[in-house]
């Protein structure tokens, strides 16, 4: 273990001794607090604060996984050419301690780094209400939509195989289902899911004058003072000449409008109006939700619009509500960042260990940059043609599940719509990202450099 | 180096030289895709900042790429519904890719369409501030920079005309209102005279800081206040105090005092104001009087005289950035030229100085009302506790709107139909349908003999088989009576009630004429119907007067109409009309003793 700390001490000050590492340090140093002054976002102190959070956060994991990527490989492929590594293996220390020293010293040198930049972003951030004399209504507004961290629930989906089953039959029975569809287990499966889509949306649609009823169990708000936020997007069958859609709801604990005994919690009732296919969000009062953390939303699609209205399958209606403070949620997007970081760690030690320096660079980026495009990549062969080509079916897309998805849950992503990222959420970002990508890239690298000719013995 | 080595290296040399000779061969196809795509510019980028002219060289190729990145995350947040970046994103992209006019068209009407109807209605303070990011854009850069781009001219003024002044926005009074707001400190006096002092005063802080009459007045404000020492703060900073005195240095405002009624703050005042339209609004005063003397109001007693046009007005905003448009973009040689020569965005830039004219006629003059009570705000929601108006807008008709219309689109019609013998059908048969909205406007309000001269005009120009008849009168009446032939009684009382409602509102708004004609017009489509359907009792309207007093009672219970001119309303009738409100006062007993004998039941 001293041996392993002996050169994580070593890579951490060769590290500092690096040009570049004191450029990247002294970027953040001064673009942090200009970008937390100059940022303006859409002008409203909630826009300037999202602005700054969301590009502060990514700007520093920018710059220190750049940094990683080249202080890793650098003191790593600069040993072996520069021949210093002779001098170190020669010495009581194994190859895989070498290895690993250099891993835990950029791994340390990145978690006192992002410590330093988050702790300037956290403190810019909390303090610019007052750097910037925000008045009581902005202050308000950041309390409520950006310095909290609401939890998201997704109404209860009713289970649909029984019926699933029965359209599929009823299809089989009719000879609708295409020729060679019911032979092969994988088109069946695709032709189900097709099909369970349909039913899903056919329950989520409201025909004119027909009400749908969302029900939300365990809800459980930290204040039932606060507010419960609804998000939902409306799709519709035929546009409305104002591209709008008009409804009726009606919100809390509807179960109590079937029994004679008074009602517990209040129900509360209201009409809007809201432009279809985007995102829109209101609040109800917290006090809506039943006892038991059951909670309703009944839409009626009123007579006005004229249109069936449809709420998307993956994001039509949501439930947010205050589950946790912005503090911890900023927390846990910094550890975030740290399990990336370490994942890019391993990966340069993985490419300096048999790579010469710019090649291992060159590995090292691309991987970076496909992991921050991972969803664009897979979207665009998903897009190009139904029938992936080979290449993607068997390089890309095992390389794309080898790859950390960066661009899947990033930091911004929860902190500026202020979302819960959970512990848990966390807790398996991490496991996958560490334990099974990272760990097994710095075990191939263990492996790879102890096998590794360093040297030729000429006699 | 071994012969393995040697192979490998051939190889790589070979596979190199065959994909750029492939990569070459495609190079003609991608240069003539990115001339018909209009994605590039010969053009040298002119009066670029600094910061643009280095964003767009110092990338070179990777510029693309980055453009390619922002559009990404544009377009991603708009998915997530995140609009914190929207401007900022806007603004740099627009900047990589200054001389692609279509960008700054998307990106100002992502603003003012997508992102602003995002915002609840219920915050028509920050839906407004997208809108004004969409036409700020554009105005003041996008034009500057591709000012001959004709489609950015018509984007701009399609803001104004669609967005702000139309109401497919359920926002759009508040644009109105703020836009209106915006303007009239502005707009001085608004008579002729006031636009020519405007037009001739200096264009430069320099000008009007060497006239020593000025000089003395600039050096006190300074002295007084330290907000006026920066010079291209001083004009903002002294509209400002003449509007807020208390954000000033007193001493400021007792420079004011000591200059009031003098040449020199009348001057400076005029200067300020024509230095703000310039610098802040982006409008040539110089353009505004042209503006004013084509397209002004006409004066019913001398129609060659024109009255400035309403600048609160969007519409004219509308006509402005047309006229500018089509005078710097459009393709000046017209006789020479066959109608199909004419690029689209043209025919539709002219569409929207059409189009924004009819609107002046139909909605042109502005009427703004304080709202000092508290029963307009709707009950309960959260959105009211935030927002309270405090001002409201109406937009009523202005008749003298019709000729300067009538003339523009003569004009149009006659460009488009030079150069070859078709006519141009579209704007004749969009000319035909106003002018028959016309006389029917003109009739109903009482202006008889105006409506009959369009009725003789549209016969002689465009001759139907409705035209047949040479009496307006018979016209008119023929056109209810069609209307009224497979009229229901719903509809008829749908149809006279608004009238009636409009009648009084006219009259609280002291429009008395119209008020008596629009009620006349009432009172004959009540005739008309009462003789095609009175026999039958299932299909009879209520007596004329009940009705009247219905509409009365609609009008003044609308919170949508300010408590104020409802009241005011009612003392006119009690003092204008006692015979009226006896009359009312009347038909309120016989349907109160009414309800009780229902109420009491059959004897």
């Amino acid at each position: 273990m001293r041996s392993i700390w002996a050169v994580a001490v070593n890579t951490v000050k060769q590290a500092l001794r690096l040009k570049i590492a004191a450029v990247f340090i002294v970027l953040l140093l001064v673009l942090l607090p200009v970008m937390g002054l100059k940022m303006t976002g859409d002008g409203t102190l909630k826009g300037r604060m999202q602005a700054f959070v969301s590009y502060g956060l990514s700007l520093t994991t920018l710059l220190l996984a750049l940094l990683t990527i080249f202080t890793t490989a650098y003191t790593l492929t600069s040993d072996v050419k520069d021949k210093q590594v002779y001098t170190v293996l020669t010495k009581p220390i194994r190859r895989f301690q070498f290895i690993l020293g250099k891993l835990f010293g950029v791994i340390l040198l990145d978690a006192v780094l992002l410590t330093l930049f988050a702790v300037i972003i956290y403190s810019i951030t909390i303090s610019l209400p007052t750097l910037l004399h925000a008045d009581d209504e902005q202050i308000a507004q950041v309390r409520n939509e950006f310095f909290t961290a609401r939890a998201s629930l997704t109404p209860v989906e009713p289970d649909i195989s029984a019926e699933l089953e029965q359209a599929y039959n009823k299809l089989k029975q009719n000879g609708e289902v295409p020729a060679g569809v019911d032979e092969n287990p994988i088109a069946r499966q695709n032709y189900k899911n097709e099909l369970a889509r349909r039913i899903g949306l056919r329950k989520r649609a409201a025909m004119v004058g027909e009400e749908l009823l969302w029900e939300f169990n365990n809800v459980k708000p930290k204040d039932p003072n606060q507010e419960l936020f609804i998000r939902l997007k409306y799709d519709v069958a035929v546009n409305p000449q104002d591209l709008s859609i008009y409804s009726k709801w009606v919100i809390g604990d509807v179960r109590q409008l079937h029994l004679v005994t008074p009602m517990e919690t209040p129900l509360y009732s209201l009409e809007r109006k809201d432009v279809i296919r985007t995102f829109h969000e209101f609040a109800v009062p917290a006090d809506a939700v039943a006892r038991d953390g059951y909670f309703a939303l009944a839409f009626l699609n009123v007579p006005l619009n004229d249109t069936v209205v449809i709420f998307p399958l993956e994001d039509g209606l949501e439930l947010l509500y205050k589950a946790d403070t912005f503090t911890a949620n900023f927390a846990r997007a910094v550890l975030l960042i740290f399990v990336r970081l370490i994942f890019l760690a391993a990966l340069a030690v993985f490419a300096g260990s048999f790579l010469s320096f710019p090649v291992a660079i060159l590995l090292c980026l691309s991987v970076f940059t496909m992991a921050n495009m991972s969803g664009y990549i897979g979207e665009s062969y998903h897009v190009v043609g139904a029938k992936p080509s080979g290449v993607y079916s068997y390089f890309m897309k095992p390389l794309i599940m080898f790859l950390p998805e960066f661009d899947r849950v990033s930091p911004s992503k929860f902190l500026i719509p202020a979302r819960l990222f959970s512990w848990s959420s966390l807790g398996w970002l991490s496991f996958t990202t560490v334990c099974l990508k990272a760990v097994p890239l710095a075990i191939m690298s263990l492996l790879i450099f102890t096998y590794r000719e360093i040297a030729k013995v000429i006699v | 180096m071994r012969l393995r080595d040697k192979l490998i290296i051939v190889l790589c040399i070979v596979l190199a030289v065959a994909l750029i000779t492939a990569a070459g061969m495609r190079l003609d196809f991608i240069n003539s895709q990115r001339v018909e795509m209009k994605l590039i510019s010969n053009e040298p980028l002119q009066n670029a900042p600094p910061s643009l002219a280095f964003a767009t060289v110092a990338m070179g190729a990777f510029r693309g790429l980055v453009v390619d990145i922002l559009w990404i995350r544009a377009d991603k947040l708009k998915e997530e519904g995140q609009y914190f970046d929207a401007r900022q994103l806007a603004e740099w992209i627009t900047v990589l890719q200054p001389r692609f006019a279509q960008v700054w068209a998307f990106q100002a009407w992502n603003m003012a369409y997508n992102i602003s109807v995002a915002i609840p209605a219920e915050q028509p303070d920050q839906r407004w501030q997208w809108v004004k990011n969409g036409y700020e854009l554009l105005r003041d850069k996008g034009i500057p920079l591709n000012p001959k781009s004709i489609g950015l001219y018509r984007e701009l003024g399609r803001i104004f005309q669609h967005k702000i002044g139309g109401n497919s926005d359920d926002a759009n009074k508040y644009y109105k209102l703020q836009l209106a707001l915006a303007m009239e400190p502005l707009l001085g006096k608004a008579d002729n005279a006031w636009f020519e002092s405007l037009a001739k005063s200096p264009a430069d802080w320099s000008q009007i800081v060497a006239d020593t009459n000025i000089a003395p007045f600039i050096a006190a404000l300074k002295a007084a206040d330290k907000n006026f020492e920066d010079d291209s703060r001083f004009v903002g900073n002294y509209l400002s105090l003449r509007q807020n005195p208390s954000r000033f240095d007193p001493a400021a405002f007792k420079v004011i005092d000591r200059f009031r009624g003098t040449k020199t703050l009348e001057k400076f005042d005029v200067f300020a104001k024509a230095w703000q339209l310039r610098n802040v609004w982006k409008l040539d005063p110089v353009l505004m009087l042209e503006l004013n003397r084509t397209y002004g109001p006409t004066d019913f007693n001398d129609p060659n005289n024109h009255f400035p046009l309403d600048w609160r007005h969007p519409d004219v905003h509308a006509i402005y950035w047309a006229v500018q448009g089509l005078r710097v973009a459009g393709k000046k040689d017209v006789v020479k030229m066959g109608r199909g020569e004419f690029p689209v965005d043209e025919i539709n830039t002219d569409r929207i100085v059409a189009h924004s004219l009819q609107n002046l006629f139909r909605y042109g003059k502005i009427f703004i009302y304080d709202i000092n009570d508290n029963a307009s705000l709707s009950q309960g929601s959260q959105a009211a506790a935030a927002y309270r108006p405090t001002k409201d807008i109406f937009l009523r008709p202005d008749f003298r709107m019709f000729d300067p219309y009538n003339k523009a689109i003569t004009e149009i019609i006659r460009k488009y139909s030079a150069g070859d013998d078709k006519s141009d059908d579209s704007h004749m048969v969009g000319h035909r349908n106003m002018l028959t909205n016309a006389l029917t406007m003109f009739y109903q309000a009482g202006h008889r003999a105006k409506a009959q001269k369009i009725y003789d005009y549209v016969r002689q120009l465009y001759p139907r088989p409705e035209f047949s008849d040479p009496a307006v009168e018979s016209y008119i009446i023929q056109q209810i009576r069609k209307d009224l032939k497979t009229i229901t009684i719903t509809k008829a009382m749908d149809t006279i009630m608004p009238m009636l409602r409009e009648a009084y509102f006219r009259y609280a708004l002291r429009d008395d004429d119209a008020s008596y004609a629009i009620e006349k017009m009432a009172e004959d489509i009540y005739n008309v119907y009462t003789k095609e359907y009175g026999d039958e009792a299932r299909l009879q309207l209520p007596e004329f007067k009940i009705m009247k007093y219905n509409a009365f009672m609609d009008f003044f219970a609308d919170e949508g109409y300010p408590l104020v001119m409802r009241q005011n309303l009612l003392n006119r009738i009690k003092i204008e009309q006692p015979k009226l409100a006896e009359q009312f006062s009347q038909i309120e007993q016989q349907l109160i003793e009414e309800l009780q004998r229902q109420q009491q039941g059959p004897q």
